[in-house]
């Protein structure tokens, strides 16, 4: 009886086991569809490192694209140093850089984005669009036509055939060896889909910044959403919509942060503007409050920092100009009178990130302000974090003021040399010591660099050093803008 | 001869037994009265319950309305907050057959009687229904009053109705201003737009009262999942409904030109997703 | 009560309760499981129209119409009900108000209704105007409410009827289980009223009878321990009957020989005291008071002994047999030389467990016996010894005794020829002292005689070992 009771639980309990075995068994083969093929729009990995800016120097040397070539889109890849120096990233000693045999050589620099990684530059071709198609090899095409037959004809139908081909490549990653300049396609960004604004998306307006393993920036789809967009050193890429994605733009990242504005509206004006009512969305948009967010990837937080209304008489709006995991910086315009508004003074403004402090400092520096374009930031022996911005006091002169980051104190101002011309932008800082300056002058693109000690004493001319080395062949057309 | 007293005893313990006896005979009374009183009177959740059929804006006149003139607008005008579907596919085909209700007096028609009469029951029906406070709805009497003799109209190709108050001849923005869909006689946007002369009344009507009454008299509660969109712009001013697609908000604040300015806007409008 | 009624009413309480209960059970089952068929089906029904009545409200709401009474009243009416089936639709707002049916846009439940409504989502059993109802309740889109009810009252009559059934045959159950019980109850408790008349009757004094009851079971036992019992209290009795017996004979024979020297004695010496006698007639009668004064000494003396013994424990020890024997042949010379009578007895040399006096004494008697049952003649000891004991004999030649006094003749004042013997001064008391000694020493006296053939009476004595001579002192 006792060996029965045995046997009879002995098979209940083997039964069991094959009924929960086949359970588990069929619930695992049937995952769930979500898994098999993720979305770019969920799967981002978490950040492997504090974002950074991507920077066009490591600190020694700075690499820049140089216009150069017959047609208005060609470029060079160059390096420049604390001597003064600079030179095209080729190995080949007697090579012209013009064509494609020159690893330096770009048929369309308005596609690559130059930066440094790692101690080494690469660059980023960001695909083509419809836009490219058209309006560049449009331009070109008028250009070479008019340079008749000959050599020059030849090399630019050459660069002509050449950019044809780059476009009809899909964007990647290549990096470039410091010393040969020799180029290594690092990965491909794969064409998602047919989604124009998958493709638009590639277009990435702003500035990209970098955790070490991938890039990091923003792009706008033509529903109005703004998405933090994930490029991947691997070539994988990864979507996310910002927090508040409509009506709004990144300004910076830093830490694990993102830094946006978003114009808030009580009432919705897309579907107010789609429902026929185009004058009201006009009218409400003096309304918009300016809210300025900040957007912990870490932690998954999105913070109003500050808000104010979009229309204020005493005041512009803010203008970014620079962001540290700790601070952001900002300048405005101030404005006296009612009728006829006058631009006073510019004031200056700084975020606390970690707390809720917002802080306008008075700063009015005499009229006509421009406001400030370019910023460049560096290390100086003593530790401190400083970082250079050029005050455009008016088209053709200017100011570098240098700040202190931490505290964005004013440590001292100079004005640049005239021999600088026009569109001044300090670029780098090399060596801790020497501020790398472009300008333009005659149409031509001149570098320049100017000791920052001296620099610092108020001292603009001594030690000026102009940037000697290779330099491209005279642009034949204007540059076009942006 | 047994004990009278034990003979007592005897019989005692039989009549006893005997009620005991009737007694249990009698349980299955006993449990059934018992059984009924635990059932009769006490209600009991049903075990399957009718599940209500989940209503979409699909099932909604009005909302499908609202979803046709958004597309329609898009296709025909495109906007700067949506990309028109793209040609070839059924969102974008007939794109040239509607045309949008115009705006300006130029583009109006002028009726200065029905319409005005319209707009006057229109303002008591948002009073009555909770829709608009008293202040709010004063402040619309009274521009419609002062402003009477400009009131304009015009209609879009899919029955939208857009009447218009203008403060002056040749002014581009109404003071007063609804849209409503004119087969359910639904308002779909209310504005109003003053200087203080009207009054300062401060703050919009509490969207917390003002729009879930205006779902009722646009019979739009069916939908049943209204809600405040939590983590948007729309939060405090806003109620939206996933499963119809559609947001309402009301909002109010103050414009600035030459002048103060106060402004009211309510909208109904189309938003499938946050 | 009696027990086999008390029998009877134990089995009828554990059939009705057990009865009632299954069949409650049973019924109740039954009941719940018609109820809950029941509920599968109206809850289908009513989710059917609650899908229709939405259904409804949706096609309405497509086309952009208004959904109220006017709109939905005339749908309502069409999908109906019927008589067994209610229904309502009204606003849910209005069901969460007391009077929820007035207020309703379509209804078929009659004016006045007071049963209890369900809330949402609910179902509940209520009674109104005499029928049993179930209503349903389903809130459905668009803030309105549905309300189903349909009669039960088929089912809880027709559970009326089979508890009718049941109640008449749990009734008949139980007076016949009482009957059987009756029956089998009397016939298990019978052996019990044996018991109680057969101890009435040997409590009155029929200590032989028994009950004979073996039924193999508890009451079997009983009866069986009984009759054990009763049998037990029969032999108590007849031995303590025998013993009252044995101590007023006793006490009969004692105080008739104490009364006969006595006599004897009184009559002598008043003769002596009243007449005159002369000198002849004086020494007659003085002799005759001495004869009958040593007859109660003697009798005295030996009752003394024979009372001592009685009492007394006897401390045996070992002892040579030949000076007993010499003693005793010695204290009986003065008995047996007057007849010209003689004690043969061998020397042994054999040492015996004993008390010296006691033996002497029984040997005394034993010659004395021997010579008044045989005057003049040979008194013989024979000596038997073994490895243990040995047997000694004392035999004479005399008148013998006669078989069937055998038994008797060791019972105190027993005395054969009551005559003879009291003209031989004997009491009746000797043998019985003999037998006491005898009895004293582990041992009994056993008597072969036959009359005119003499008489043989044999008892055996322990061996003991001798004990050292006193060892005499060396000459110096």
């Amino acid at each position: 009886m006792e060996t029965l009771t045995r046997r009879l639980l002995a098979v209940l309990c083997l039964a069991a086991l094959c009924l929960t075995g086949c359970g588990a068994a069929s619930s695992a083969g049937t995952a769930t569809p979500e898994t098999a093929a993720a979305t770019p729009e969920t799967a981002v990995p978490a950040l492997a490192g504090p974002l950074t800016p991507l920077r066009q120097d490591d600190g020694h040397v700075f690499y820049s694209i140089v216009p150069a070539g017959l047609s208005s889109t060609e470029g060079v890849v160059c390096r420049l140093d604390a001597s003064g120096v600079q030179t095209p990233l080729c190995p080949w000693s007697h090579c012209g850089h013009d064509g494609t045999q020159c690893p330096a050589w770009l048929a369309d620099r308005y596609a690559y984005l130059l930066f440094v990684l790692d101690g080494t530059p690469h660059l980023f071709y960001r695909g083509a669009d419809q836009a490219d198609w058209e309006a560049r090899q449009e331009w070109n095409r008028e250009l070479i036509d008019g340079l008749g037959g000959g050599g020059d004809y030849d090399q630019a139908a050459a660069a002509q055939d050449a950019r044809e081909q780059l476009y009809r490549q899909p964007p990647r990653l290549e990096r470039l060896d410091p010393a040969t300049g020799v180029r290594d396609w690092l990965c491909e960004f794969p064409d998602l889909d047919d989604d124009q604004a998958m493709r638009l998306a590639y277009i990435l307006r702003g500035d990209l910044y970098t955790d070490g393993q991938a890039l990091y920036g923003s792009c706008t789809s033509g529903e109005d959403c703004t998405r933090l967009m994930r490029l991947g050193l691997d070539g994988s890429v990864s979507v996310r919509p910002l927090p508040r994605a409509e009506s709004s733009t990144v300004y910076a990242m830093a830490g694990s942060c993102v830094l946006y504005l978003h114009n808030r509206s009580p009432v919705d004006l897309r579907s107010l503007e789609l429902a026929g009512n185009t004058n009201l969305v006009n009218q409400l948009s003096n309304s918009i409050s300016y809210d300025y967010r900040l957007w912990d990837l870490a932690t998954g937080e999105d913070r109003l920092l500050y808000t104010e209304s979009s229309w204020q008489a005493a005041q512009s709006p803010l203008t970014f100009e620079w962001m540290t995991p700790r601070r952001a910086y900002w300048n405005r315009i101030i404005f006296e009178g009612e009728a006829d508004r006058r631009s006073t003074g510019l004031d200056f403004v700084v975020m606390d990130l970690t707390g809720d402090r917002v802080e306008q400092i008075n700063w009015t520096r005499g009229a006509d302000q421009y406001g400030y374009e370019c910023a460049a930031f560096g290390t100086r022996d003593d530790g401190t974090d400083i970082y250079a911005a050029l005050r455009v006091a008016s088209p053709v002169s200017g100011e570098v003021w240098v700040f202190d980051a931490a505290t964005g104190q004013a440590l001292t101002a100079f004005a640049l040399p005239d021999t600088l011309g026009e569109g001044i932008c300090p670029r780098a800082l090399l060596d801790g010591e020497w501020v790398v300056c472009g300008s333009w002058v005659d149409d031509t693109v001149i570098t320049t660099l100017l000791p920052l000690e001296s620099l610092l004493g108020g001292d603009t001319r001594t030690g000026a050093l102009p940037v000697t080395g290779w330099q491209p062949d005279p642009v034949l057309a204007e540059a076009p803008s942006g | 001869m047994p004990d009278p007293r034990s003979r007592r005893r005897s019989l005692a313990l039989a009549a006893g037994c005997a009620a005991v006896v009737a007694l249990l005979a009698a349980t299955p009374l006993a449990w059934f009265a018992l059984s009924d009183a635990a059932l009769l009177d006490r209600p009991a959740a049903m075990d399957q319950p009718y599940t209500s059929l989940v209503p979409t804006g699909e099932d909604y006149y009005l909302i499908r309305q609202l979803k046709a003139q958004n597309a329609a607008f898009l296709s025909v005008y495109g906007s700067r907050y949506a990309t028109p579907a793209a040609e070839g596919t059924a969102a974008g085909e007939d794109p040239l057959l509607y045309t949008a209700s115009g705006q300006n007096q130029g583009e109006m028609i002028w009726d200065a009687w029905t319409m005005y009469e319209y707009l006057n029951t229109l303002l008591d029906q948002l009073y009555t229904a909770g829709v608009l406070d008293d202040i709010w709805c004063s402040v619309g009497k009274t521009l419609l009053e002062h402003n009477g003799e400009r009131v304009y109209y015009s209609n879009d190709s899919l029955g939208f109705t857009r009447i218009s108050v203008f403060p002056e001849e040749n002014e581009y923005d109404p003071c007063l201003m609804v849209v409503v869909e004119s087969r359910t006689n639904k308002l779909v946007t209310l504005w109003m737009d003053f200087g203080t002369e009207y009054g300062r009344p401060g703050t919009p009507p509490d969207p917390a009262v003002c729009l879930p009454a205006w779902t009722r008299i646009n019979e739009l509660d069916g939908l049943g999942d209204w809600a405040p969109p939590a983590g948007t712009d729309f939060e405090e001013s806003g109620l939206y409904s996933a499963r119809g697609g559609v947001l309402m908000t009301c909002a109010a604040g103050n414009a600035w030109g030459d002048t103060e300015r106060t402004w009211l806007c309510l909208h109904l409008g189309v938003r499938e997703e946050f | 009560m009696r027990f086999s009624a008390k029998l009877v009413c134990s089995m009828l309480l554990v059939v009705v309760a057990f009865f009632a209960l299954g069949g409650s059970a049973l019924l109740y089952g039954d009941f719940t499981d018609r109820l809950t068929a029941s509920a599968r089906q109206e809850q289908g029904q009513h989710g059917m129209t609650c899908s229709a009545v939405e259904s409804e409200v949706l096609s309405l709401l497509r086309q952009g119409d208004t959904v109220d009474q006017t709109a939905l009243g005339p749908f309502c009416s069409r999908i109906g009900g019927g008589r067994d089936q209610l229904r309502a639709l009204l606003p849910t707002e209005q069901a969460q108000a007391g009077d929820a049916l007035q207020q309703s846009w379509y209804s078929t439940f009659p004016a006045g209704w007071t049963g209890t409504l369900p809330g949402a989502g609910q179902s509940v059993v209520t009674r109104w105007a005499g029928r049993v109802w179930r209503v349903w309740r389903s809130d459905l889109l668009n803030g309105l409410t549905l309300y189903s009810a349909f009669d039960l009252t088929e089912v809880f009559d027709a559970r009326t009827r089979s508890l009718r059934r049941f109640l008449l045959l749990e009734g008949a159950v139980l007076a016949g289980a009482g009957l059987v019980a009756a029956v089998l109850s009397h016939r298990l408790t019978r052996p019990l009223a044996l018991l109680s008349r057969a101890s009435r009757r040997i409590a009155a004094g029929d200590y032989a009878l028994r009950t004979g009851i073996h039924t193999g079971d508890e009451i079997g036992e009983l009866s069986e321990n009984f009759d054990q019992m009763a049998a037990a209290v029969q032999e108590k009795v007849d031995a303590l009957e025998l013993s009252v017996r044995q101590r007023e004979d006793f006490m009969g024979a004692f105080t008739h020989e104490l009364k006969t020297p006595m006599t004897g004695i009184l009559g002598y010496a008043d003769l002596l005291r009243t007449m005159q006698p002369d000198p002849d007639e004086q020494r007659e009668a003085a002799g005759a008071i001495f004869h009958e004064a040593r007859r109660l000494e003697e009798l005295s003396g030996k009752l003394l002994r024979l009372l001592r013994l009685d009492e007394e424990g006897l401390t045996l020890a070992p002892m040579p047999l030949d000076a007993a024997v010499a003693e005793a042949v010695r204290a009986a010379a003065p008995a047996l030389r007057p007849a010209g009578g003689r004690v043969l007895a061998p020397a042994t040399g054999l040492w015996v467990q004993g008390d010296p006096d006691l033996l002497c004494d029984l040997l005394l008697n034993l010659f004395t016996n021997a010579a008044k049952a045989d005057p003049g003649g040979a008194v013989t000891v024979a000596f038997d010894p073994g490895p243990d004991t040995v047997g000694v004999t004392v035999r004479d030649r005399g008148c013998g005794i006669p078989a069937d006094q055998l038994d008797r003749i060791t019972e105190p004042f027993y005395m054969v020829d009551k005559s003879r013997a009291r003209k031989q001064g004997g009491s009746g008391l000797g043998l019985a002292l003999c037998a006491r000694i005898a009895e004293a020493h582990g041992t009994a006296l056993t008597f072969d005689s036959a009359p005119g053939q003499g008489t043989a009476v044999r008892f055996v004595l322990r061996r003991a070992r001798p004990a050292a001579p006193e060892k005499e002192e060396p000459h110096a």
